[in-house]
């Protein structure tokens, strides 16, 4: 960070360079969805206010997902309707696979890059799945009433589309990059 | 909802709404082949990411602006609880101070009251001591058997002197 310029808009510089992967990273521990940004946020503000523990010579975005671990840890340890997990069990799972294959920062960038390109690629039917799912936020039976279709039918056609993605990412960057 | 597959019992997580019962099921799936976790794993970064790329709200720029809108506001409530911690504070403060402000005044009070009745009991003693006294019998053991006729004859005497000057 270039302490001679606003220290709020260099670390806003930081965010913007780690949100998108961070967030995925916090998807991947198990984390709700809806409550992907927030607990994102959180990582991003624990991490501002305790920027002079930082030690520049580790990877940002390792630091800040040693964070998120430690936030996730502590959401699974709550109790009751508060938690902004998936499903505890689902979580700690999720969790404990993290901690068995510590997937690299590179990985989890380049994952990143090759699904966007590829999410770009999808046929035009494909995307309106896409965009149903994920800017409607319709769940399957929502997408269903609209489309005249099953809940399960819509659930199967929206795996078929993840299929596609993943392995256009693979194809991109190799089926052992996958973080 | 009763899925059959394990892909099935996927997509029920990642997009509808699985019961305890679909939960367990997918987790011996994955106890059994390990690498459905990790097929679990990969479409859930398809799903972030898609969301990411496609929801408006999710884009970079809302992301950062929320981020310092929620810092500022956290400021806030911090500099509110610090506020009204001061408050309390110096609401304690001044009602121990009040409390023993009290206990001074009351020690004070009863102090000039107790001087006040010693210089009391003081005076009566000393003019009491001033003023004669006829005897007083608490009881007949202690009567000067002798005292008082002789005071009345005193008396008598003295009224006889009075009459005869008359």
């Amino acid at each position: 960070m270039d302490h001679s310029e606003d220290p709020d808009s260099a670390f806003s510089t930081l965010v913007a360079e780690h949100q998108a992967v961070l967030r995925t990273f916090v998807r991947m521990l198990g984390i709700h969805p809806m409550w992907v940004d927030d607990v994102s946020q959180e990582v991003f503000l624990i991490a501002y206010r305790n920027f002079a523990a930082y030690d520049p010579e580790r990877e940002f975005l390792t630091w800040l997902r040693g964070i998120a671990r430690n936030v996730v840890a502590n959401e699974r340890r709550k109790e009751g309707r508060r938690s902004r997990l998936i499903r505890r069990d689902v979580a700690e799972l999720l969790a404990r696979a993290i901690d068995d294959t510590q997937p690299s920062s590179m990985s989890l960038r380049e994952t990143h890059t090759a699904l966007r390109l590829c999410i770009d690629d999808l046929p035009a039917h494909s995307r309106e799945l896409v965009r149903l799912r994920y800017e409607e936020d319709l769940d399957s039976d929502a997408m269903g009433a609209d489309l005249g279709r099953a809940g399960n039918a819509v659930r199967q056609a929206l795996f078929r589309v993840r299929e596609v993605l993943r392995r256009c990412v693979e194809g991109r960057i190799g089926k052992e990059a996958w973080p | 909802m009763t899925a059959q597959t394990p892909e099935e019992l996927i997509s029920l997580v990642l997009d509808g709404h699985p019961d305890s019962a679909d939960i367990a099921r997918l987790l011996r799936a994955i106890d059994e082949d390990p690498r459905l976790l990790r097929l679990m794993r990969q479409h859930l970064i398809i799903s972030e990411v898609a969301s990411q790329v496609v929801a408006p709200e999710r884009r970079c720029e809302p992301f950062i602006a929320g981020m310092w809108q929620r810092h500022r506001a956290e400021q806030d409530a911090l500099a509110y609880t610090e506020r009204v911690m001061s408050k309390i504070r110096h609401e304690r403060t001044r009602a121990i101070r009040a409390a023993k402000s009290l206990v001074w005044e009351i020690g004070g009070m009863s102090a000039a009251a107790l001087l006040l009745v010693s210089l009391m009991m003081l005076t009566v003693r000393s003019v009491a001591e001033r003023m004669p006294m006829a005897p007083v019998a608490e009881n007949a053991e202690n009567v000067d058997a002798e005292r008082v006729p002789r005071a009345l004859d005193l008396r008598i005497a003295a009224f006889l002197q009075r009459r005869s000057v008359e």
